[in-house]
């Protein structure tokens, strides 16, 4: 336990070889008060970092050196505490800091603080132990992480809007590239259908005449007549074919035989 | 296995006393923050270590659970517990703090998240303290961070041990949330506190 040591003006305060001063050795900022917020320990750790020697300090109200002490938010919560209250923890995040402390690139530390109750050298009454943590390092690491995070997310985003964007002007390449073979396809069927076309009707126009002629011709033998209108039915329909291949418009094809396609002269003069 | 049997006048003594405290607690949040929040507990139950792990995964659904944990020792001894899952508790810390709301609960958001849990655990722990003469010995406040199954499997839970459930809505600007107060008690503990509240509030 702490051995109390009162000076001439009634202070106690806590420095002994087996009490508070152990915390002299710790890498936290430590300070104790009362419920006057009267300083009664100030630790190396926190005099090296606010640049406040204990002996500035102890015996003096800590609100009048540190009036955020004071501000909204700290005061009527760390006041609990001499009541024997569960420990208040101060957050780097709302806070920032506790005790301002200047580092040696200017900046300010940023804090991570708890108060907790501890009994006092009186029964019943409890004295304030604020623990400091420098969470400076810690800040900076999140921030950092956050940073790469968000740089990382930005990539990400940005990957795959650029690989949307080549989708779609893949598929528009596509589309135009399927437009342009169609079109090539039906320039180069209507050629030959045109061709085809005229090549073929003029052969069949005398075919159908010769027929017509024969017809004509009084005494045919009966079975003649019968493989002559057989073969105008087969020349009819070769003009039939013949008319729909002159009025090809489109490229249209059907499935024939080992999977293969052949043009639909029906879905193509349509 | 002995049980606790609670009337409904004692569940409703609970009930203000938790409400008491999340009054008190968004009263210093409101100090404190740019957002206005209000606390209110619409309802308390007292379940039993089995019934709480039912809760608590449909409480967290596919979510983990973030929680502060407030342990605390004397005539009674237990944890108290502020738990959201943990995509609400960064949504929570993100309205506090003004924050986008696709960060991770990493270590400075925990620490935030932390200390609100401790203003309104306080809060709660005050008021059960002052208003029933009980005082305690407390622990630092910390975080945890685990999904429900790991949650449930912390010694704190055991066959022996009660959870008082205090369904908490939280709600701030335009956020509305829920999350939960859980005082885990083993089951004479549970009692004593219902005798004293008995004692108090005479309801005998």
């Amino acid at each position: 336990m702490t051995t109390p040591e009162v000076n001439t003006k009634g202070i106690t305060f806590l420095h002994s070889p087996h009490g508070y001063s152990i915390l002299d050795y710790v890498s936290v900022g430590i300070c104790v008060f009362d419920k006057n917020y009267r300083v009664l320990f100030w630790n190396k750790c926190l005099a090296h970092w606010s640049h406040v020697d204990a002996s500035n300090i102890e015996g003096k109200n800590i609100m009048e050196k540190f009036p955020t002490l004071n501000s909204p938010g700290f005061k009527e919560r760390i006041d609990s505490v001499f009541n024997s209250g569960p420990p208040v923890l101060f957050s780097s995040q709302l806070h920032r800091n506790t005790i301002p402390c200047i580092m040696s690139d200017g900046s300010y530390m940023i804090q991570k603080t708890v108060v907790s109750a501890i009994p006092s050298s009186e029964p019943g009454e409890f004295y304030a132990l604020m623990a400091i943590e420098n969470a400076t390092e810690l800040s900076r690491k999140v921030s950092e992480y956050r940073m790469l995070r968000n740089k990382a997310i930005e990539e990400v985003n940005l990957r795959k809007q650029i690989e949307e964007e080549l989708r779609e002007k893949n598929k528009a390449l596509l589309e135009h590239q399927d437009i342009k073979i169609n079109q090539e396809r039906l320039k180069v069927l209507l050629e030959m259908a045109g061709a085809t076309a005229h090549e073929l009707n003029q052969p069949l126009m005398t075919l159908l005449g010769t027929i017509e002629l024969i017809h004509m011709t009084q005494e045919l033998p009966k079975d003649f007549s019968t493989y002559l209108n057989s073969i105008e039915k087969s020349a009819r329909r070769i003009a039939d074919i013949v008319s729909k291949i002159q009025k090809i418009r489109q490229y249209q094809t059907k499935k024939y035989l080992n999977d293969v396609s052949i043009i639909d002269f029906n879905e193509s003069s349509l | 296995m002995d049980k606790v049997s609670i009337s409904h006048e004692q569940l409703e003594a609970v009930k203000e006393l938790c409400n008491i405290g999340v009054g008190r607690g968004a009263s210093v949040l409101n100090t404190m923050l740019s957002s206005h929040i209000s606390l209110n507990v619409p309802d308390v139950q007292i379940l039993s270590s089995n019934e709480f792990r039912d809760e608590l995964k449909s409480f967290a659904k596919d979510s983990s659970i973030s929680s502060v944990s407030l342990a605390f020792q004397g005539k009674i001894s237990g944890s108290a517990q502020l738990m959201f899952p943990t995509e609400t508790a960064s949504s929570l810390v993100s309205v506090l703090v003004d924050e986008s709301d696709e960060l991770d609960m990493d270590a400075l958001r925990a620490g935030t998240f932390c200390e609100v849990g401790n203003i309104v655990l306080n809060g709660v722990m005050g008021s059960i303290s002052n208003i029933l003469g009980l005082t305690f010995d407390y622990s630092v406040p910390e975080y945890i961070e685990a999904n429900p199954e790991n949650f449930i499997q912390k010694p704190a839970l055991n066959e022996n041990s009660h959870v008082l459930l205090a369904k908490t809505r939280f709600t701030i600007d335009e956020l509305d949330i829920e999350g939960d107060i859980a005082l885990f008690m083993r089951i004479g503990a549970i009692n004593i506190l219902i005798e004293t509240i008995e004692k108090k509030f005479d309801l005998l």
